[in-house]
């Protein structure tokens, strides 16, 4: 089990297209990865949950990843928060 | 609200689109099928299975269409809505209500309205309203295909599809009423919804009669039974009797004759049957709404130009340009016809989408009315005044004021006003330095001033619906909202007659002002403009035309001598009184 946090830095926060984009690059992997925002859960392969949770810019969010494939999924979310591909999310 | 006179049940609810109509009860959610008792649920999860696929289906051909004509980052949306389709949290939610015996449509609508309490989200927030929306418009799609499958189930079963169908259902969306059109529906009657939902500003556009907030007509309508639609009145009556049926029939047939008489009178001049002249203009909440109408020379004026949708979806304050150009736009399309426009009255929504307050301000009973908000946030109105003034020297604008409610109100946005003229002087930019401006009267305290606050503007305007809220202290969705209350005449008559004392001409931008029951009253007040929505214009105009000034002025002293609604509504419920 991995757990990280990240703080939203996209100006418009984790907003439909980015949690589109959050979704669809995490679905494929098998490990079960949850999302935190002031110590409320929600699945982080559930667009829905995302979307509903109002992530705004500025937001801290911990990640914790738990499979298999949990490094990979690690390696997948850091890239797509990281500065430079910040324009994606 | 269910009333029974005689034999005849009647059911009371609001007019959401005009009209009457005669024909059978297609129920949309029957809460119990008999028919699949024992492999319901089985049958139930197949149903929705293919509904889900075929929605699947149709929005990857939707995606390829939309990626081929807009590229990819549009086609994103879709693939968005396939993620929302695919989610596994609401899918196990509703599998979990079939099994527990529910249709699978009542499953989506209940899931769906239960949103904000599987996902633990305020749902009085503008965010959730603007989230839940997009949830909900790619679910629909997914009843849209159940509901298909449901037609072709009651063809093969006893009951037939005929034509002149009454759709009776709890609530629509705006996809089955769209769908319905072509499936001979010629009314609706709904347990919920109002008058300014947009299903039933869809149903006033396709013209079909419709009665909403009937609370339980859905429980009693069967398939079948007789239904009249009574879209003048609010009413829908269940299994009339012959007689109700013969009289509805006739009432019917005159309602054929109105439609055509209204388009004859279009090019006809807005006066009583005594030459009064009124002026009908009309209200718009977005430039949208004018094109068909005035290739038909149906406006004459825009007597209230709502902005609100300037800011609907913002992520910042709209600039100057922003302004300038969109009434600029409208200047040029409606060639020199006066435009009042009203200055911005934000909702707490709203604001916190601008990121002007943050939720912990959130849920305030009336919040920042517009005056005080510009008080907080001056580039709020400033930006807006810009663009009105700039565009001022393109043609003719006036401009009002909402939610004004004392002397001081008025002090501040003078003040706002005069720094923007002086700005733009200083820039050599040119505006109508003699621009009108005006005050909605919509707040109580408005009206007790009223004879401090004419000496101070060019114009005033009756802001009933909310008036009428905030005087009565009710909501306006409900049955008791009544804008024939003898507290409301006796307001709009000070209103006039002080306005009028001092020359000023007064305009009324409510629902009342379209309202059959009113506009002999107001008329008899002397109201000088009724400003009314665009699918109102030549009603109005009709009923004016068909009244005498001075029969309605001795109307109206009737009326204020009242001393209670029931006392009133007794005098406007007969018949020759309305048609003075």
């Amino acid at each position: 089990m991995i757990e990280v946090n990240i703080t939203i830095s996209n100006k418009m926060g984790l907003h439909i297209r980015a949690a589109s984009l959050f979704v669809q690059a995490v679905t494929k992997y098998k490990s079960i990865i949850k999302i935190i925002k002031n110590n409320f859960e929600i699945d982080g392969k559930s667009i829905i949950s995302i979307i509903l949770l109002g992530v705004e810019c500025g937001c801290k969010l911990k990640f914790i990843i738990d499979g298999p494939d949990e490094t990979e999924v690690l390696s997948t979310i850091k890239n797509l928060f990281s500065s430079k591909e910040n324009s994606k999310i | 609200m269910l009333t029974k006179d005689k034999k005849n049940f009647i059911f009371k609810g609001v007019t959401a689109s005009l009209g009457i109509a005669i024909g059978k009860v297609f129920a949309m959610e029957s809460k119990i099928n008999f028919d699949s008792v024992f492999n319901k649920v089985i049958l139930e999860k197949q149903k929705l299975t293919y509904a889900i696929n075929k929605t699947k289906l149709e929005l990857n051909t939707n995606y390829e269409k939309i990626k081929l004509i807009a590229g990819k980052r549009y086609a994103q949306i879709i693939k968005t809505y396939s993620l929302i389709l695919k989610d596994h949290v609401i899918k196990k939610n509703i599998d979990m209500l079939i099994d527990s015996g529910i249709d699978a449509r009542s499953a989506i609508i209940n899931i769906i309205n239960k949103l904000d309490t599987i996902f633990i989200t305020n749902k009085n927030s503008q965010y959730f309203k603007d989230k839940k929306s997009d949830i909900e418009e790619v679910w629909f799609n997914v009843i849209n295909n159940l509901d298909n499958l449901k037609f072709i189930e009651n063809n093969n079963r006893s009951f037939k599809f005929s034509k002149n169908l009454v759709i009776v259902a709890n609530n629509l969306t705006i996809n089955d009423i769209i769908y319905m059109r072509e499936k001979f529906v010629i009314g609706f009657a709904l347990d919920k919804s109002s008058k300014i939902s947009h299903n039933m500003i869809i149903a006033q556009g396709l013209k079909i009669p419709a009665v909403v907030g009937l609370e339980t007509i859905s429980l009693y309508a069967k398939n079948g039974n007789n239904i009249i639609i009574d879209g003048y009145n609010g009413h829908v009556i269940l299994n009339p009797t012959k007689s109700t049926l013969k009289m509805y029939s006739t009432k019917r047939y005159h309602q054929y004759i109105e439609i055509n008489d209204l388009k004859k009178i279009k090019d006809l001049p807005c006066e009583t049957l005594d030459k009064h002249k009124i002026l009908i203009s009309a209200n718009i909440s977005n430039p949208i709404e004018i094109q068909s109408s005035f290739n038909n020379n149906e406006i004459i004026e825009i007597g209230l130009y709502r902005t609100e949708y300037l800011y609907n979806r913002a992520n910042s304050i709209p600039d100057e340009n922003t302004h300038f150009w969109q009434y600029f736009n409208i200047i040029n399309k409606i060639q020199h016809k006066t435009i009042t426009i009203r200055t911005v009255n934000l909702n707490e929504d709203m604001l916190i989408d601008l990121g002007l307050i943050r939720n912990e301000y959130y849920r305030k009973k009336i919040g920042l009315t517009a005056i005080k908000l510009y008080l907080k946030y001056p580039e709020l109105l400033e930006n807006q005044l810009k663009g009105i003034l700039r565009a001022s020297a393109y043609g003719t604008i006036k401009i009002m004021f909402p939610m004004v409610t004392d002397l001081d109100d008025l002090k501040i946005i003078y003040k706002i006003l005069n720094n923007v003229k002086l700005n733009l002087k200083k820039k050599n930019i040119k505006f109508d330095e003699n621009i009108k401006i005006g005050v909605i009267i919509e707040v109580p305290s408005a009206v007790t001033l009223i004879d401090l606050i004419v000496k101070e503007v060019d114009f005033i305007s009756i802001g009933t619906n909310d008036l009428i809220q905030y005087s009565l202290a009710i909501d306006r969705e409900y049955i008791f909202y009544e804008p024939l209350h003898p507290a409301i005449l006796r307001a709009i008559n000070t209103i006039i007659s002080v306005s009028h004392n001092v020359g000023l001409k007064v305009s009324l931008c409510g629902e009342m002002a379209s309202n059959p029951s009113c506009i002999s009253i107001l008329l008899g007040l002397e109201l000088d403009e009724f400003s009314v929505s665009l699918p109102q214009i030549l009603n109005t105009k009709k009923i004016i035309r068909n009244l005498t000034f001075a029969k309605t002025k001795k109307l109206s002293k009737m009326i204020l001598q009242c001393t209670s609604k029931t006392e009133i509504l007794n005098i406007m419920n007969n018949s020759t009184n309305i048609k003075c």
